[in-house]
């Protein structure tokens, strides 16, 4: 059974792990075209390579990221979500609308 | 320290392990723990500590315990002067038997004292000061988990039929947590020996205790292992030294 | 006790103070303890043990090591066991597989004279044609094939699994893999060492190196007690290893447990499998390996036979050729299929000595059968072929054993599990294993090193790389191996017969002519070689046919057999008992703290995914009276019922409320602490993937419930978007540290109102949706006032372990009110008769919220939530179908079951996600996806049930019952 290191936990077998997709680019909601936003949606682009991925460690509920070569199978990298995003996300604008309208 | 009071049937109190009903079928006798009880005695105090000894499993479900998360939690405890582990999934004893179980940067554990003695952790003055603390919360740790232990000698021979992960003592030694997978459920494993005798809790979800329990009484039995009460707990506690903290 | 066995010191596994007797087809034999079947039946000169698969020759010994089919055998409990491994008990009755008649006389062994007419593929070019003959084949083809007997009456054994863990593992208990068991412990390394025989040595134990430098007995001993005294190294015998999986993840299947071995390096020192030449008549009972005739005579004290010959393409052949000297088994010719060397060698010159002939450049040409056609009699030989064309004056030799030494392959196939690759090398006419996986090694003979201080010198070097890979800086000293050491493999060692029988595959039966056959059929590459003449695919998989195979492949194509190719090797390695992956298996389960309460009032128990829940209380056979009476009770009194499983789900700090509102479609920034408020949560395709209610406790205090199957991935979506948002809110799933019941009819506020002195339960001071902090009899309790069945109705969530005594003091206050307890099923149809959806079984993988009409759980002002634009999309595309009521008014008409189809002119428009008979309003009712233009109240549908019969159903306003709403808000 294939191993994986958890940036919390250690390294542990697969089955204590779920898969939580690519780590790739959100287009912006509310200016991209249709288009771009069902491919965002719908499609994933399983490159072949080298990728990074969502893994949630189960047992402590614990969502980090993992940089896997698709090909190989080989994991080069597990790191903690932080690591990508630092800053609070705000739809600040929107929200300033939603505020007034209240 | 004062004795913990008798209790004939635990149906009488409000606040009742999910496994009461299996103690009285097979004859247990129970102390009371705040509102809940405790299997005392599975057998004789000589029979169970000699089971404990090789291999026993027991039910701390009625002991207390609670959890407090968040960015500030470590501050404020170390605030109510509990000492904190320095990473996650290691353990902390406290000189009143209180163990502090860091299970992640900002979540901590905290398991009473096997006497029964640390009813309460905090006043309620603190847990009305930990609603305004900042981004520190309450976790009701109480009646989430379970809490079963796994004592004896044989104990870590028995779990690797059940956990993929190492939990022999040069891997796993005291005070270490493994929160892992568990014939198939997600259980907490620290490992806190009591004496000279290794022993393992096992908190898992609490509604999955009985069938938590079942799965180790049966891989228990190549060992003849068993339940036990309590109070061989305390003989092992009593009989062997602690070491030094 | 019988004419084969040799006297001690032979017989390493005997112990012959203790004799055993048993039976094989019937007949009474002895051995000694330590024997296997085969061993024991051969010392009393029984050499048949079984009839071959395809056409029922007789077949013997040929490895003497498990390894391949001949010596399958029926026992009790137990069919295909492997008569040269299993060891004989007291009384043990054996007997014989594939036998028609009986083993000495089989009336199925004419089919060998029709193997002309039974050409490779004979199946797949014989049956297919008219269509469906297949069909009657089959039935008659089938007898014939397959083997053994299971025994059905076989009591349950006691099977385990256990994981270990190691530094290093070493596979295969030889001179290789004890020096690198040994090397590895020494430099402080935990280790494992793993040996599928009964005893640890390997080739120690029965061959001979009297070339090699210290003599073997000292040389085995020294490692053997170094070993078993190490603390360090842990030794498993009588153990196989089965299978490798990633990242070093080894099953290990002993007796009656399968160990799940991690290893941080693992060597594999499984030694080599010998080969057989290939020449007609093969497969005869007498003709055996040479490494099979060492093990008989060192392991087991057998004398393999009266009157030997030799056929070898190396020096283990002469080897061999004393060893039986000294057995006193007289040696009448060694052929040795390589040319006379030019310069002497040692163990030419001593089989010389002893007045052996030696024939070089020989070969046989055919076996020639004894009388009874069981077993060798003669051989033919002659002059190798030159290839002019011009057959070569044979001569007879009579022997009843002939010895096979024409080179090995290594035992490749876990290496090749674990992503090496099996090539092979012309130079040295032998398969070589490349390409190993990080944090894997080969050593000895399975590395293509021979000779005994080599492949002990191997051992160590592979640990040396074992350690490296640990991390340790300091390399041991070791040994070097000598590179000059010579391949044992013979080039060709293939004899085409004019009238065939020169078998490839033992277990399949397969000639040369099959092979080239196949090559020719068009079948060039070597995979679909097997596939189609089935080379390999028996139970010894390839252990002796695949170095065959790829050589006359390579030279049908007319090609190198390094570019052949080889098949691929799969785990496991060899048979293993079904016992083995059913021993210890896990069934988790969930219960309420309430549980053995539903227990002792008669519930019928189902399971909701890992939980237990009451379906409805009583016997099965009253099921739907019972449902419809405890729907009725709701409706008229009071019910309860547990929902404990329901899912939980606390969410906390100054951003609790902004963070609800990216979850949910709702808004929830404005929502008044103290009230609940429906939430609704899509994906990002905008599908409805959970509901529930989210409970403002305090301004940044919220409990969200949802369903009892989603809630585990609710609260994990909500981490894995926080992590991305990192807004200040803290989630927690505290499902199962609250239990929950459900109390709720007309009577339900009476109930509570001489419990919970601390609430005014009163409608003004606690309406619908309204959320309370109470305490009832000291248990503190969360009320929520909802009604997913459509009564007055509260929800009381408690801390888990007082479930128990919270539902004996609301079964008992509400004893006047005629309170009764309600299961899932009543509650189902209560929720239907409200019109509300269950998420899951009203909604499937494309439904958005419009189409079940809950526009009005979706807020239009918030800026975002997730599947905000997927949600504007699908309103932009208009709607597909709608979820709608539907009334069934014929009371003699039979109910539609969920996923029935609704029918219009023949085309199929939609399907029905629940249906039940309401006697609340004396109807069928039901929810169903219809086209929006069929969705409004008073169209008429077709709904196909059972049998097809075409059912009339109404459209209807939604809900059905109480559509004002007015005893929800009671």
């Amino acid at each position: 059974m294939k191993q994986l290191r958890c940036p919390l936990n250690g390294l542990r077998n697969i089955s204590e792990f779920i898969y939580g997709g690519e780590y790739h680019d959100v287009p912006d909601y509310r200016s991209c075209s249709s288009r771009d936003w069902s491919e965002h949606v719908f499609f994933a682009e399983t490159k072949a390579g080298w990728v990074i991925e969502w893994w949630c460690h189960l047992p402590t509920s614990y969502w980090f990221l993992v940089e896997r070569n698709t090909v190989s199978d080989e994991i080069r990298r597990s790191f903690p979500s932080s690591d990508l995003y630092q800053e609070r996300v705000d739809f600040s604008r929107a929200l300033a609308r939603e505020k007034q309208s209240e | 320290m004062s004795e913990l009071p008798v209790v004939q049937d635990p149906g009488s109190l409000p606040r009742r392990s999910p496994l009461y009903r299996l103690h009285l079928a097979t004859g247990a006798s129970f102390r009371q723990v705040e509102d809940n009880a405790v299997p005392y005695l599975m057998a004789s105090l000589p029979g169970d500590t000699a089971t404990a000894r090789q291999l026993g499993l027991v039910d701390l479900c009625g002991l207390t315990k609670t959890g407090v998360k968040g960015p500030g939690a470590p501050a404020w405890l170390q605030q109510k002067r509990f000492q904190l582990p320095a990473e996650p999934n290691l353990a902390v004893l406290q000189p009143n038997g209180v163990l502090v179980a860091r299970l992640s940067f900002d979540e901590f554990l905290i398991l009473g004292d096997l006497k029964g003695q640390s009813s309460a952790f905090f006043d309620p003055e603190d847990i009305r000061l930990l609603d305004s603390a900042p981004q520190a919360y309450l976790l009701p740790r109480g009646d989430s988990h379970c809490w079963l232990g796994v004592v004896g000698a044989q104990a870590s021979k028995m779990l690797v039929k059940l956990c993929a992960i190492d939990l022999g003592s040069e891997q796993f030694p005291d005070f270490v947590i493994a929160q892992t997978i568990i014939a198939d459920i997600s259980v907490i494993v620290i490992r806190h020996d009591l004496g000279l005798t290794p022993c393992f809790y096992l908190l898992a979800d609490i509604a999955s205790t009985e069938y938590l329990w079942e799965v180790l009484l049966d891989a228990m039995l190549e060992f003849v292992g068993g339940g036990v009460g309590l109070a061989a707990l305390h003989t092992l506690l009593e009989q062997e030294p602690v070491s030094a903290m | 006790m019988s004419n084969n066995r040799l006297p001690p010191p032979y017989g390493l596994r005997l112990q012959r103070q203790k004799p055993i007797s048993f039976t094989f087809d019937g007949k009474r034999f002895t051995g000694y303890s330590g024997d296997t079947i085969a061993s024991a039946l051969a010392a009393n000169n029984q050499w048949l043990l079984s009839r071959s698969f395809k056409y029922h020759r007789p077949r013997g010994v040929l490895t003497m090591a498990g390894q391949d089919a001949n010596t399958l055998v029926q026992l009790p409990s137990n069919p295909n066991a492997l008569a040269d491994v299993e060891k004989i008990c007291p009384d043990l009755k054996v007997s014989c597989q594939n036998v028609s008649g009986s083993l000495q006389r089989d009336r199925l062994s004419w089919l060998g004279y029709l193997s002309r007419f039974l050409p490779v593929a004979f199946y797949y070019k014989a049956f297919f044609r008219p269509k469906g003959v297949w069909e009657l084949w089959a039935r008659l083809i089938r007898k014939q094939a397959g083997l053994g007997r299971i025994d059905e009456s076989l009591k349950p054994g006691y099977y385990d699994k256990e994981h270990c863990f190691y530094d290093v593992m070493v596979i295969g208990g030889g001179p290789a893999g004890l020096s690198a068991a040994l090397t590895a412990a020494d430099a402080g390394a935990k280790v494992l060492l793993v040996d599928e025989n009964t005893e640890l040595g390997g080739s120690l134990n029965y061959t001979e190196f009297p070339l090699d430098g210290l003599t073997l007995t000292v040389q085995r001993q020294q490692l053997m007690d170094k070993v078993n005294a190490h603390a360090a190294i842990e030794v498993k015998t009588d153990a196989v290893c089965n299978g490798w999986f990633a990242d070093n993840w080894l099953a290990v299947i002993t007796e009656q447990r399968l160990f799940k071995v991690r290893a941080k390096q693992v060597i594999m020192a499984m030694g080599s499998f010998e080969q057989a030449a290939v020449f007609r008549n093969n497969d005869l009972p007498g003709i055996m390996m040479s490494s099979a005739a060492l093990r008989l005579i060192h392991l087991y004290a057998v004398r393999p036979g009266q009157k030997a010959v030799v056929l070898c393409g190396n020096w283990d052949g002469y080897s061999c050729a004393l060893a039986l000297t000294s057995a006193g088994v007289k040696v009448q010719a060694l052929l040795d299929l390589r040319e006379r060397p030019d310069a002497g060698h040692p163990f030419l010159e001593k089989v010389e000595a002893l007045g052996i002939s030696v024939r070089f450049q020989y070969q046989v040409r055919q076996a020639v059968a004894s009388r009874t056609g069981n077993h060798l009699a003669a051989v033919e030989v002659c002059e190798l072929d030159s290839g002019n064309g011009r057959p070569a004056t044979a001569s007879v030799l009579a022997c009843d054993l002939l010895v096979m030494a024409v080179g090995y392959t290594p035992a490749y196939q876990l290496a090749c599990q674990a992503g090496g690759h099996l090539s092979y090398d012309d130079s040295t006419a032998a398969f070589v294993i490349e390409n190993l996986p990080e944090n894997c090694f080969i050593a000895g003979s399975m590395n293509a090193v021979w000779g005994l201080d080599n492949v002990i010198a191997d051992g160590g070097l592979a640990a040396g790389r074992a350690l490296k890979a640990l991390g340790q800086v300091a390399e041991p000293r070791l040994a070097s191996v000598d590179e000059k050491c010579q391949s044992p493999n013979f080039a060709w060692p293939i004899f085409p017969h004019s009238r065939g029988k020169e078998f490839v595959d033992f277990d399949e039966d397969l000639q040369v002519e099959d092979i080239v056959n196949a090559v020719n059929d068009g079948y060039e590459h070597v995979q679909l070689v097997k596939r189609y003449s089935t080379a390999g695919m028996g139970p010894s998989q390839g252990r002796h046919s695949a170095l065959a195979l790829a050589r006359l492949v390579a030279v049908t194509r007319g090609i190198s057999v390094s570019e052949t190719g080889v098949t691929t090797a799969r785990p496991p390695f060899s048979a293993e008992l079904l016992a083995h992956s059913a021993g210890r298996v896990f069934y988790p389960a969930k219960r309420s703290n309430m549980h053995y309460r539903h227990i002792e009032l008669g519930a019928q128990m189902m399971q909701a995914g890992v939980w237990y829940r009451p379906a409805f209380y009583g016997l099965k056979r009253d099921r739907d009276r019972l449902i419809q009476a405890e729907v009725s009770n709701v409706r008229t009194n009071v019910g309860i019922i547990d929902v404990s499983t329901l899912g939980g789900i606390e969410v906390r700090g100054t951003d609790a409320a902004e963070f609800l509102n990216r979850m949910y479609t709702f808004g929830f920034i404005k929502q008044p602490v103290g009230k609940a408020r429906y939430a609704l949560q899509i994906n990002e395709a905008g599908v409805v993937i959970d509901d529930g209610v989210a409970c403002r406790l305090e301004r940044d205090h919220f409990y969200v419930t949802a369903t009892t199957g989603g809630v585990d991935g609710v609260a994990r979506s909500m981490l894995k978007w926080n992590a991305q948002w990192r807004l200040s809110v803290d989630i927690a799933n505290v499902t199962s540290a609250y239990c929950a019941i459900n109390i709720a009819g007309p009577n339900a506020r009476r109930v509570l109102e001489d419990l919970c002195q601390d609430v005014d339960i009163g409608a003004e001071h606690f309406p619908y949706m309204a959320v309370r902090q109470g305490t009832i009899a000291g248990i503190s309790v969360r009320l929520i006032r909802v009604g997913f069945v459509g009564e007055l109705g509260y929800e009381l969530h408690a801390p888990q372990q007082y479930g128990e005594a919270l539902w004996d003091i609301l079964m008992k206050a509400g004893e006047a009110y005629g309170i009764a307890p309600f299961g899932v099923e009543a509650q189902r149809l209560l929720r239907l008769e409200k019109g509300h959806i269950i998420v899951g079984q009203d909604t499937d993988a494309m439904t958005h919220p419009l189409e079940i009409n809950m526009g009005w759980a979706v807020s239009k002002v918030k800026p975002f939530y997730v599947g905000i634009r997927s949600l504007q999309e699908l309103e932009k595309a208009g709607l597909k179908r709608v979820l709608a009521g539907f009334l069934i008014k014929d009371r003699q008409a039979p109910a539609p079951l969920e996923s029935h189809l609704v029918i219009d002119k023949g085309e199929m428009i939609g399907r029905v996600t629940s249906c039940h008979y309401s006697a609340t309003l004396k109807a069928i009712i039901g929810l169903a996806y219809v086209p929006p233009q069929r969705g409004h109240p008073g169209e008429a549908i077709s709904i196909k049930v059972e049998g097809g019969v075409l059912v009339n159903a109404e459209i209807v306003q939604l809900p059905f019952y109480d559509p004002d709403n007015l005893r929800q808000g009671l």
